[in-house]
């Protein structure tokens, strides 16, 4: 572990940095090049499909800088990013820092929650199913986690709406609530309709992480050499918890994506649905920040779960390091 | 504790006999469409949405009068094509892709990764509107925007199989022996990693039928009126008053079919697995 | 004025509407005179009972209202979605406004006077307090016009302005506003129903000309003021005592923005709200089937209609354009697919827009007139045969997003078309790309259009007019144009619109589908007044009130 600190480690490091920064580079052009791309136009989404002279389409063309060729309007956008200036939104006028910081409160609640309930119930019901392996209570759970795998998530989100919150009356139709009791209640069926798929996932790598260990020699030989099965299980779990771990880091960036439905159908004002609006609209400056914003979270993630392999297995490392 | 492994294989579980049974079916809907349902078009606007039981309409109609039934069937077809094609595009990809990445490294590696970080970090909505807007759309444009954004979770899949593969003793020594470098790859390394694959294909075939009617859901799949269960579902969240069966018949399909796939999937891979254990 | 809906645009996504917004608006006004005297349109409720439920004569201490779309800025110089017009117009005023006949009416303005077909002065009121108090001056006025001039400011309004020559203060409580060119849609402008919104100098200052935030809450002169406002969640109003009128029945209003339409239902059925906005068509028999609610339908003067290109291939066939005509059966889409909600369109104007001269009856009785081509399949095959393309063709046809009952429409009579060997491929698209395409002048194009004014005139002039997207010419209908466009007679001028659009019909530019109708929920504790489709751009809450 020593050798990690001091060692070729932080040049891998630095070369990840460098690595991310080059993607984010990339995919901010790109971006930019696939809304130049869209059809459609800003200045008549702005006005609407009202007569105007082609002066007024003008004006409003050149005050977006929407005249200017393509890549100096990148590298306008560039110039002024790289200051930490992402600009205003075109179609609601606003700052693009306020706008994202109020939206992602509730698109990073109602992730978080899924992430905290798929990781609560899916990684404990793996590790029993894994350990019952064969037995009835395994079978249900895996099945079910199955089913819960192929739902989509706004299917199971109409599902409970109309059960829990139109039926019961349990939990709120919409809105997201006041104070942190009353938003926990709002976003609660939508994490758990979240959650579900995630929940099914977390079950079935958990389960079989668990049993890859339990089948090793190690586990045998810790049987035959008469330790106890809490013990053994101990030395199991430690063991699978690593690329456990690492799995649910790359369910960072699918997250995300499962949130535009779930926003869409429990119609809350969210990340997700702020990103379809906004394409649709071309609305570059929120386009662009919310694709940087992301992708920053999975690159980090990304770098994460590979530092972990590292730190796992000293074949990689050696081999990683070493390129 | 894990029994033994010879019984176990001889007896095919009841869930995959089911699950075998549920996709055969659904194949031969989406077949022999024509002759399975051959009224699925058939609008009769005069008669509009009616709930279910009502004669000659099993499960009610749509808003256009037609049979829910047999609009259902019909969407079998494009149930298991385009994930079909979605599953065996993006494995193809990440099987060349990946293989060439984790048994080279160096350069063709990196801009392999930076390839998958790059499309894992592209918002899939953007990729889907635009794309449907430069090439219009439709339900083989959603496939392709669809392989696309598979393919890099299946290279890494396979980048990571095969680096694990890599320093293992029958590498080592062919690549001792002087073997041309993809002959290793492709003769040697890939039957290794074909259980992960293969297993990994059927679910990707689920996730890609619940993908499309996603995006069939926020209205990028198919064209309106077309035998879809994403789009029905969609449009029959509309009717949720007038006839509930509209929507819950496609979504039911939808989850079974799904589940069907995934657990033939998951016996697949406890099967290929043990084969390569034994062997 | 082409002005396509954007009503349609909120139903699911909430902002998309700003795309295609300013539009329900009222944009050209013929209207002036037109409405000056127009006796109000009756709402056609047809289905509604608008006036059942007896006036309590007691408050309403809150009405919760659902809102179909999700708002981010309530100012609609930046945002400009009608939604933010329903909302501004209860808070903010114009110097001029309108009232549910569709008649510019007084506001901030006691009196206009029109001294030149360029120049129109506004004697200021002198007893209007905004709501902090103050009073309302010229200075103010003006101020708000330089701000309402100011793309950066304003920048979905601001292109409205471009007509106007010089905003000056001609008296202590006089405004003068010179038009470049002789304009009768110039008396619009100023109105909070189209670019205006008054607010006190030292509040744009404060808020450094970004009102309608949340941190910058409007403010105005209006009967109600924000008092909480969550961007894309809820905005709370509250009765004013600066109002100068009549004190409203409403004390609070709360508008949640449940941009998605089931969801809005399930609201509903929830009893979360009194009353709520654009009840989407395809959903109206659920709604009416919600215990304790009314649903109120208007005439909305919107045109549905195909377009054909005459330029285009196979459309610059008469014979191909008419055996479309015949394949489709109007009665059945208006009866089964609207349900009833609409009216089978026998020409480009609206029955709405003949206010002053004829009932809505009336005129649709006039229109009537107008040569149709009957739904007969024979008749279609008929025609195709004789046609350039006996065998048939293969043609697409969009639709808009916002209006999906335009696609099960045309799924409708692409089954019909099928008969007669024509595949039309029917897509749909976000209403932006929607927009775009219409541009390019596609052979086979909807057109959804929200006629904003009472002039019958509005649409028929642009589709039949120069650049229209028919790329129609006839010179004797130019004529009869020009001919209407200078007649003062209001009947002898919809004789001659009437005549025009006849000589269209034989050409079959233009195949008119339905005219439509929007429709409100109301909750039965609730009663409206006099509802139409202007309704909700006027001082809105004075016409409600507690039923029994």
């Amino acid at each position: 572990m020593k050798g990690l600190v001091a060692g070729p480690v932080p040049a891998f490091v630095l070369r990840r940095a460098g690595a991310t920064v080059l993607l984010l580079l990339a995919l901010s052009l790109l971006v930019f090049g696939l809304l130049y791309l869209a059809p459609g136009d800003v200045a008549r989404n702005l006005l609407g499909t009202r007569n105007v002279t082609p002066e007024a389409l003008a004006e409003i063309r050149a005050r977006y800088h929407l005249d200017e060729p393509f890549l100096q309007q990148y590298w306008r956008w560039l110039t002024h990013a790289v200051t930490g200036d992402f600009g205003t939104s075109i179609r609601t006028g606003r700052p693009i820092g306020p706008l994202m910081l109020e939206k992602t409160g509730i698109t990073a609640a109602t992730a978080g929650l899924a992430f905290l309930l798929s990781v609560l119930v899916g990684i404990p019901a793996g590790i029993v199913t894994a350990v019952r392996r064969g037995r009835w209570l395994d079978r249900v759970l895996v099945t079910a986690s199955v089913v819960g795998v192929s739902a989509p998530g706004f299917a199971i989100g109409l599902l409970l709406l109309y059960v829990f919150a139109l039926g019961l009356g349990w939990f709120p139709i919409y809105g997201t609530g006041e104070g942190f009791l009353d938003g926990l209640w709002h976003l609660a069926l939508p994490a758990i309709a979240l959650a579900l798929g995630l929940g099914a996932f977390v079950v079935k790598l958990t389960r079989a992480a668990v049993i890859r260990e339990l089948d090793q020699d190690y586990v045998t030989f810790a049987r035959g050499r008469g330790l106890s099965e809490a013990a053994t299980l101990r030395v199991v779990l430690r063991n699978a918890a690593i690329p456990i771990v690492t799995s649910l880091g790359l369910m960072v960036a699918y997250l995300f994506g499962g949130t535009v439905l779930i926003e869409v159908t429990f119609a809350l004002p969210g990340l997700g649905a702020l990103m379809e609006e906004s394409v649709l609209f071309k609305d570059v400056p929120v386009v662009q920040a919310l694709t940087l914003a992301v992708a920053l979270v999975v690159s980090v993630t990304a770098f994460l779960v590979d530092l972990s392999y590292l730190l796992i297995d000293p074949r990689v490392r050696a081999r990683t390091v070493r390129r | 504790m894990s029994g033994s492994p010879d019984r176990r294989r001889r007896r095919i579980p009841v869930v995959a006999i089911l699950s075998a049974v549920l996709l055969a079916f659904v194949a031969i809907c989406a077949l022999a469409q024509e002759i399975i349902a051959p009224k699925a078009l058939e609008q009769d606007i005069y008669l509009g949405v009616v709930g279910g039981g009502v004669e000659g309409h099993l499960f009610g109609t749509d808003q256009l009068g037609r049979d829910i039934l047999q609009l259902s069937l019909a969407g079998a077809r494009s149930a298991l094509a385009g994930p079909l094609v979605v599953a065996l595009g993006s494995m193809l990809i990440g099987f060349l892709l990946g293989t060439y990445a984790g048994y080279r490294g160096g350069v063709v590696d990196m801009l392999a990764g930076r390839y998958a970080d790059l499309l894992l970090a592209l918002p899939a909505v953007l990729l889907a509107i635009v794309v449907a807007g430069l090439v219009g759309r439709g339900y083989w444009v959603t496939v392709a925007v669809l392989i696309v954004l598979f393919s890099p979770s299946d290279v890494r899949l396979v980048r990571g199989a095969v680096i694990e593969q890599t320093p293992r003793p029958y590498i080592e020594s062919a690549r001792v022996l002087g073997i041309r470098p993809s002959r290793i790859m492709f003769r040697h390394i890939a039957p290794n990693i074909v259980p992960i694959v293969v297993a990994n294909l059927l679910l990707n075939v689920a996730f890609a039928l619940v993908a499309l009617s996603s995006l069939s859901y926020l209205g990028l799949g198919v064209p309106p009126g077309a035998p879809d269960w994403g789009r029905q579902l969609a449009d029959g969240r509309q009717l949720l008053g007038d006839n509930p069966l509209a929507a819950v018949v496609p979504g039911v399909l939808i989850i079974l079919t799904a589940t069907a796939v995934n657990l033939l999937g998951d016996w697949l891979s406890d099967l290929l697995d043990r084969r390569v254990v034994a062997r | 004025m082409a002005d396509i809906d954007k009503r349609g645009a909120f139903s699911r996504r909430g902002l998309l509407k700003a795309a295609v917004t300013g539009v329900t608006i009222l944009s050209a006004a013929t209207l002036l005179e037109a409405c000056g005297a127009a006796p109000a349109p009756k709402s056609s409720a047809s289905g509604g009972s608008a006036e059942t439920g007896q006036d309590t004569g007691k408050d309403i201490e809150l009405l919760r209202v659902a809102l179909p779309g999700s708002l981010s800025n309530l100012y609609p110089g930046q945002e400009s979605g009608i939604l933010n017009y329903y909302v501004a117009a209860i808070c903010m005023e114009g110097l001029v406004g309108v009232d549910s006949s569709g008649a510019i009416v007084p506001a901030l303005a006691s009196k206009v006077e029109r001294t030149s077909p360029t120049t129109y002065v506004y004697t200021i009121r002198d007893d209007a307090k905004f709501h902090d108090g103050s009073p309302v001056t010229a200075d103010d006025i003006l101020h708000s016009i330089e701000m309402a001039r100011d793309a950066k400011v304003s920048p979905s309004t601001a292109s409205y302005w471009a007509n106007l020559d010089e905003a000056a203060k001609s008296g202590v409580n006089e405004i003068t506003l010179t038009s470049k060119t002789a304009d009768e849609a110039f008396g619009w402008i100023p109105s909070n129903v189209d670019a205006l919104w008054i607010a006190p100098k030292t509040a744009w200052e404060k808020a450094k000309n970004q009102i309608g935030t949340a941190q910058s809450p409007l403010v105005g002169s209006g009967p109600y003021k924000v008092t909480e406002f969550a961007p894309d969640s809820h905005v709370e109003l509250a009765r004013v005592d600066t109002w100068r009128g009549a004190r409203p029945k409403v004390a609070k209003i709360r508008f949640e923005f449940i941009a998605d339409d089931n969801t809005r239902l399930l609201a509903w059925k929830a009893n979360k709200a009194d009353m709520s906005l654009n009840v989407p068509l395809a959903q109206a028999r659920q709604w009416e089937a919600a215990p304790g609610t009314r649903v109120v339908y208007a005439a909305d003067r919107s045109y549905a209609g195909l377009t054909f290109n005459v330029t285009a291939k196979p459309f610059d066939d008469v014979r191909v354009r008419k055996a479309i005509a015949h394949a489709v059966n109007r009665d059945a889409i208006v009866k089964n697919i609207l349900h009833g909600r609409g009216q089978v369109a026998t020409a480009l104007s609206t029955p709405e827009q003949f206010g002053g001269l004829w009932t809505p009856e009336q005129a649709a009785k006039e229109l009537a007139a107008i040569p149709q081509y009957a739904y007969d399949l024979e008749q279609a095959k008929k025609e195709l045969a004789q046609s350039s393309v006996p065998n048939g063709f293969t043609a697409s046809l969009s639709y808009p997003n916002t209006g999906p009952h335009l696609g099960t429409a045309a799924l409708a009579f692409a089954a019909d078309l099928k008969k007669i060997g024509i595949t039309l491929d029917v897509k749909e698209l976000p209403i932006e790309q929607w927009l775009a395409e219409l541009n390019t002048f596609p052979p086979l194009s909807y057109m959804w259009y929200f006629n904003t004014t009472g002039d019958p005139g509005e649409l028929a002039n642009w589709f039949l007019g120069e650049g229209n997207p028919a790329k129609y010419a006839n010179d004797g209908i130019t004529d009869t144009l020009a001919k209407a466009g200078s007649e003062s007679d209001p009947a002898r001028r919809a004789a001659l619109l009437i005549e025009a659009q006849t000589a269209q019909a034989a050409d079959a530019a233009y195949l008119p589908l339905w005219w439509g109708q929007s429709a409100i929920a109301l909750s039965s504790a609730v009663g409206v007044r006099d509802y139409t489709s202007y309704t909700l751009l006027t001082d809105w809450p004075e016409h409600l009130y507690a039923a029994k």
